[in-house]
């Protein structure tokens, strides 16, 4: 970890974008946007063999310069790459990693299924899994483009283990394996890192684990770290979730109608919000209006310099039209608070 | 006598596309493409299809899949009247989610909401016997929202009352079992005394039912001083749990027979139903078990029921993989069959 102030040693030529200094309320999101048709189209023909690598890849990028030029017309101001090329948060990394074999369908909830990843031998990181595609994002913008990764105490959480046998061994050899791919971002230029651990929230008797493993993942990083988490029981782990070695924590406040925002009303939140002003799970549109009643009541228990705004989690289970109107009334609800501070 | 069954769910999709009918089904219905009554037709497709696959594995209790279920909660909120159903919670440690139900008014049932589809199931198993299954009363106030503050137990208690009229009918319908699953239990050890007041009201007015509470999701044996004083015919404890998949089996065997009644018959989770590491059946039956019953048959009184049971419902695996755990718990009821006839 490092602050904005710090120095670096890279050269002269690399490009470390950061936000603009004295931005207040940085507009960002999760990660992950809703995949247009004909990219779901092109997946499933290339699951059935009819399009090449190279097709569906070209799609992707295609895809993914449009979500880019989408965020900028939006007004954002931290940008992702979309995760147009991922499919499952999990399985993405499963599949791009040494050690694990993908599963048959399982039921994530109501009618949504995903193939669970099955660690079968000791995983490995042999190659960088998404520098490319952050490279790519970033020539698609002058804005900073975060990067975004699957935590080990999630992925651990959310694969079978057929091979370590044991939830601590399998988490500590993801960490390194994650540590690696984030360092390589970093090397590449990334400024900022969000190591997403939603699963942090739903074994509270497991956090002390999952705060070594993101020690490991953080640790030595020149950049500013964020992790998302979202849906579980987080009276039973905070304060001590601010442990986790992280700058930012961006978090779903308006599922939980704000409850959240009470909790650290208990214990002062002492890290950067990244305050979820979006519901992601539903389909109506928030005014205006609402949105600002969310950030104003986040700004009541984090001050403005430490708080970003963002939807609650990603944004892929909503249509390309429901998360551009979404985010519209976020950013004009974040500019209309920003003129009052 | 040694019996062999699934303990609740299966999953409702596989990976062949005669087995994707129900999430085709679910999906055009949300478009508007297709009428209810074809999702409804999917679910008696999938629902025959998880019997179908218990009876090749040879079990002789089954299930119906629990394919109807959005999920154990608010599948069974639904169901009475007193409930709204609100926004997604994590269920447990797993990552599934659940519709958190809102107490928000007096509990009550109208109708029977589980009867139908026991009655498909039976005629779908026949002449295998099915077990009927309900959530019980401590699991669903447990994991609802408790609008009108009216506290645990007297939520507990009401719906309660309100499931013993489901359970009647079922009785009338003719479930000679009827597990009662309490996956809350373990996790609040605490409000063993409010089940056990809530238990007496459920199973109220049986005359020819047998009733199984089911633990799940934890050791549950810290409570059987608690459990022998449950008001039913079995109890059913994740076995695995309790011995750490390598503890103490013979202990745990003369702990059971110290403390639970004569007369109480046991469901033993022996088969890990959330990973997929296919466990060697010849392992399982000596390591856990062999000493189990030896240390049952070594007590004096009545021979108990014991079933033999996957720990979880089969749900969180891939259905070649569930497959593969059902006729594994059959080899381990063959070989126990044989060494205590």
């Amino acid at each position: 970890m490092n602050d904005d102030t710090g120095t670096l040693s890279g050269t002269q030529a690399r490009d470390e974008r950061l936000l603009p200094a004295g931005l207040l309320l940085p507009l960002s999101t999760i990660g992950s946007f809703p995949k247009p048709d004909r990219l779901t189209k092109a997946r499933a023909g290339f699951t059935r063999g009819e399009i090449s690598a190279g097709e569906l890849q070209g799609i992707e990028r295609e895809e993914t310069a449009a979500c880019i030029r989408m965020q900028e017309e939006l007004g954002l101001d931290l940008l992702v790459d979309g995760e147009m090329y991922r499919g499952d948060m999990t399985a993405y990394f499963a599949e791009n990693l040494e050690g694990f074999r993908i599963s048959g369908l399982v039921r994530s909830y109501g009618n949504r299924y995903y193939r669970k990843p099955v660690v079968a031998g000791p995983v490995r990181w042999s190659r960088p899994v998404t520098v490319d595609w952050f490279r790519f994002a970033r020539e698609q913008t002058h804005r900073p483009v975060k990067a975004i990764l699957t935590g080990p105490y999630t992925m651990m959480d959310w694969s079978f283990d057929d091979h370590y046998g044991s939830r601590e061994a399998l988490a500590m050899a993801l960490a390194e394996v994650i540590h690696q791919e984030a360092a390589a971002l970093v090397e590449a230029g990334a400024r900022y890192v969000q190591i997403d651990e939603p699963a942090v929230s739903v074994r509270p008797d497991e956090i002390d684990l999952a705060i070594r493993a993101m020690a490991l993942v953080t640790g030595g990083l020149r950049a500013r770290t964020i992790t998302h988490i979202c849906y579980g029981d987080f009276p039973a782990i905070y304060p001590r979730l601010l442990d986790l070695p992280v700058d930012q924590f961006t978090l779903e406040l308006s599922n939980s109608d704000l409850g959240l925002l009470e909790l650290f009303k208990s214990s002062p939140f002492t890290k950067e919000l990244g305050a979820g002003v979006l519901d992601v799970h539903s389909h109506k549109v928030e005014p205006v209006e609402v949105v600002k009643e969310r950030i104003e009541a986040a700004l009541a228990v984090v001050p403005a310099a430490r708080l970003y705004v963002n939807p609650d989690c990603g944004l892929k289970t909503r249509s390309p039209e429901e998360a551009a109107e979404k985010l519209r009334n976020m950013v004009a609800a974040t500019r209309e608070v920003r003129r009052t501070l | 006598m040694i019996f062999a069954a699934l303990l609740s769910d299966y999953p409702r999709i596989g990976d062949h596309p005669e087995e994707q009918v129900l999430r085709r089904a679910i999906r055009l219905a949300d478009k508007g493409e297709i009428p209810p009554a074809e999702v409804a037709a999917a679910e008696d497709e999938m629902t025959r299809r998880a019997i179908a696959d218990q009876a090749a594995a040879g079990l002789d209790l089954l299930t119906d899949g629990q394919i109807r279920w959005h999920d154990p909660v608010s599948h069974v909120a639904r169901g009475l009247a007193g409930f709204r159903i609100e926004g997604l919670l994590r269920y447990f440690d797993t990552n599934t989610y659940y519709r958190q139900p809102a107490a928000t008014g007096p509990i009550g049932r109208e109708k029977p909401f589980l009867v139908e589809a026991y009655r498909f199931a039976v005629g779908a198993a026949a002449p295998r016997p099915v077990k009927a299954i309900v959530t019980g009363p401590l699991t669903i106030a447990r994991l609802s929202r408790d609008a009108s503050r009216r506290g645990l137990q007297d939520l507990t208690l009401q719906i309660a009352s309100a499931l013993n009229r489901e359970l009647r009918d079922l009785e009338a319908a003719g479930a000679g079992l009827i597990q009662v699953d309490e996956p809350a239990l373990a996790r609040f050890p605490g409000e063993a005394g409010i089940l056990r007041q809530a238990m007496r009201r459920l199973v109220s007015g049986l005359a020819t039912a047998r009733v199984l509470l089911a633990t799940s999701f934890g050791d549950a044996t810290p409570l059987l001083a608690d459990l022998a004083l449950m008001p039913v015919d079995l109890i059913g404890l994740d076995v695995l749990a309790a011995t750490g998949g390598g503890g103490d089996a013979g202990a745990l065997g003369a702990r059971l027979a110290g403390t639970m009644p004569a007369e109480t018959g046991l469901a033993l989770g022996i088969v890990d139903g959330r990973n997929t590491r296919l466990e060697d059946a010849d392992g399982t039956y000596e390591s856990t078990v062999r000493p189990i019953l030896q240390a049952l048959r070594a007590a004096p009184g009545p021979e108990r029921v014991i079933h033999l049971v996957t720990s979880h419902g089969l749900e969180f695996l891939p259905r070649d993989v569930a497959r593969a755990k059902l006729s594994m718990l059959a080899a381990v009821r063959d070989r126990a069959r044989r060494e205590f006839p």
